[in-house]
């Protein structure tokens, strides 16, 4: 295919444009100076040792926490359900269909406001106060469930369900069916949407924020917080080691899956 | 209902019923609850109020410019990738994948810099003779636009690839060797046979930017406040909760209607949405 220059002159500025920014946020990391500017003063690495400080660290470990246990239940739930919808595919099933892909359709802020009124609910008429890092959990769970359906329900559309039948014939139970045969065939699936469930909810902030509280502050959050009050350069560091543990997880995905399995 | 079907479906209805159904009705109440009684005076308020249509105004406003100028930007972007072969192909989609994989926060902040008060564009337009003095251009509608521009491109390149990867390049050359330009052909063949992509595309970045918080909290703080901002600065900073509920309900009832409105309009002009 020849394409035409301008096109390519066009295309290499958008790529520029996608990509500048991120290189102004490593620059920018690196500034001896108290602020954040481009080009920088000179050169330190004291915002690196900010960005592992305590509060920033323990960012990091809630997000890490709260993304991994959203991510496993889940999947959890989200594993039958998608199994189910590819199997009977009936009425009834693509009316249910919606009540599961629900979700999506309410914004972050909204979602995380209407479990803020149930937390405060809770706490008023039961007189329990339930654990912050237990509702941000929850409120992971529900961000992350319609995308485990549609990323494992995209396995099960290309799965044989005649296999079923013929392992049941041949005298296979239930159990051995689901772990020798439906599980270990989705099993690329289940990776992408662990990892692409994680990094949602590792990144997600409006789900987060009528729900965070003392010891239970996702990383973002408190990166947020840090920018809106000064800009300090210590964020830019903290977006630089995220930048570097992403480039790693995209690379895995790209070695492991391919690309095209992905996002779509 | 079988049994099995039962098994399947019963634990995650119960999940969804107890995390978004009865939070969501519950949130509806509120919004409708003016002290014991019942009543629409909630909404009558916030239709009164100058701070909630200025949000819905700037919503607008910088959900049509991001919506044009993601459209605009990737309509050639993508078709350029999808008439990319092999290794570079997959360069390319590395490089649009990557900064959806990346935290919105860290994506704002390379803005901060580049429009902050003597940051880099005050400086580029200071060499270039259009500025006097150093000027920032944070909080402002423009600092959103550009911002979520950055942020949500990548939505409607991959949408897009999607589609353009399905038109045969000798659709394109009979059309090139009939006489048309390329010009002419991108905008009687690619775009035409795009229409699906162009929808799915639209829908994403019309509700993200229509929903998104980060971006306007950081890059528009309080000066430029958007719907979703508001129902924060409403609620944890000026403590007006009787108006958060209403600008939620509000807030879910526009994302429904707009995608409801898009999805009607392809159908309306024969393009088909196919749900992936």
């Amino acid at each position: 295919m020849k394409k035409s220059k301008i096109l390519t002159i066009f295309v290499f500025m958008v790529f520029f444009y996608l990509v500048y920014p991120l290189f102004i946020t490593v620059v920018a990391s690196f500034n001896s100076n108290d602020i954040l500017t481009f080009p920088i003063e000179g050169f330190s690495l004291k915002w690196y040792k900010s960005a592992f400080s305590s509060s920033y660290l323990s960012g990091f470990t809630i997000s890490f926490q709260v993304g991994i246990l959203a991510t496993i239940i889940s999947l959890i739930f989200g594993v039958p359900v998608a199994y189910g919808l590819a199997k009977y595919n009936d009425k009834f099933t693509n009316r249910i269909k919606n009540i599961f892909f629900s979700p999506i359709l309410i914004p972050g802020i909204v979602l995380s406001y209407s479990l803020f009124l149930c937390w405060v609910f809770i706490a008023k008429e039961f007189d329990m106060k339930l654990p912050k890092f237990f509702v941000l959990m929850l409120a992971h769970i529900i961000i992350l469930f319609p995308y485990t359906i549609r990323v494992i329900g995209g396995a099960f559309d290309k799965f044989d369900f005649l296999i079923e039948d013929a392992a049941t014939s041949l005298g296979a139970s239930k159990k051995d069916f689901i772990l020798h045969i439906l599980l270990p065939s989705i099993t690329p699936a289940i990776v992408s949407a662990s990892v692409l469930s994680f990094i949602t909810s590792f990144n997600n902030i409006p789900i987060s924020i009528f729900l965070y509280g003392r010891g239970a502050t996702p990383l973002p959050i408190i990166m947020m917080q840090d920018v809106e009050k000064y800009g300090n350069p210590g964020v830019a560091a903290v977006s630089v080691v995220l930048l570097f543990i992403t480039i790693g997880i995209t690379f895995l995905i790209e070695k492991t899956l391919g690309l095209n399995n992905y996002g779509r | 209902m079988n049994k099995e079907k039962a098994i399947i479906f019963l634990p995650s209805l119960c999940l969804i019923a107890v995390l978004v159904f009865i939070p969501f009705l519950m949130l509806a109440y509120k919004s409708l609850s003016v002290g014991d009684s019942i009543g629409i005076a909630n909404y009558l308020e916030l239709f009164r109020d100058s701070t909630f249509k200025k949000a819905l105004k700037n919503t607008f406003t910088i959900s049509f410019y991001v919506v044009s100028a993601t459209l605009i930007i990737g309509l050639p972007t993508a078709y350029f990738i999808s008439r990319t072969q092999g290794r570079l192909k997959n360069v390319f989609l590395l490089l649009i994948l990557f900064p959806l994989l990346t935290n919105a926060v860290v994506r704002s902040i390379s803005w901060m810099i580049i429009l902050g008060y003597d940051g880099i564009l005050s400086r580029l337009l200071n060499n270039l003779g259009f500025l006097m003095e150093p000027i920032s251009f944070m909080y402002s509608k423009f600092a959103v636009i550009v911002g979520s521009t950055y942020i949500f491109l990548p939505l409607m390149i991959i949408s897009l690839i999607g589609v353009m990867d399905n038109i045969s390049e000798e659709v394109e050359d009979a059309s090139i060797s009939l006489g048309a330009t390329r010009f002419k052909t991108f905008f009687t063949i690619i775009i035409p046979n795009s229409i699906s992509g162009i929808i799915v595309g639209l829908v994403l970045v019309f509700t993200a930017t229509l929903t998104a918080y980060t971006t306007p909290n950081i890059l528009g703080g309080t000066r430029t406040v958007v719907l979703a901002t508001l129902v924060q600065q409403y609620g944890t900073t000026l403590g007006r909760w009787e108006l958060v509920s209403s600008i939620s309900i509000f807030l879910f009832v526009l994302t429904v209607v707009v995608i409801t409105l898009i999805n009607k309009g392809a159908e309306a002009i024969g393009g088909t949405n196919e749900k992936k």
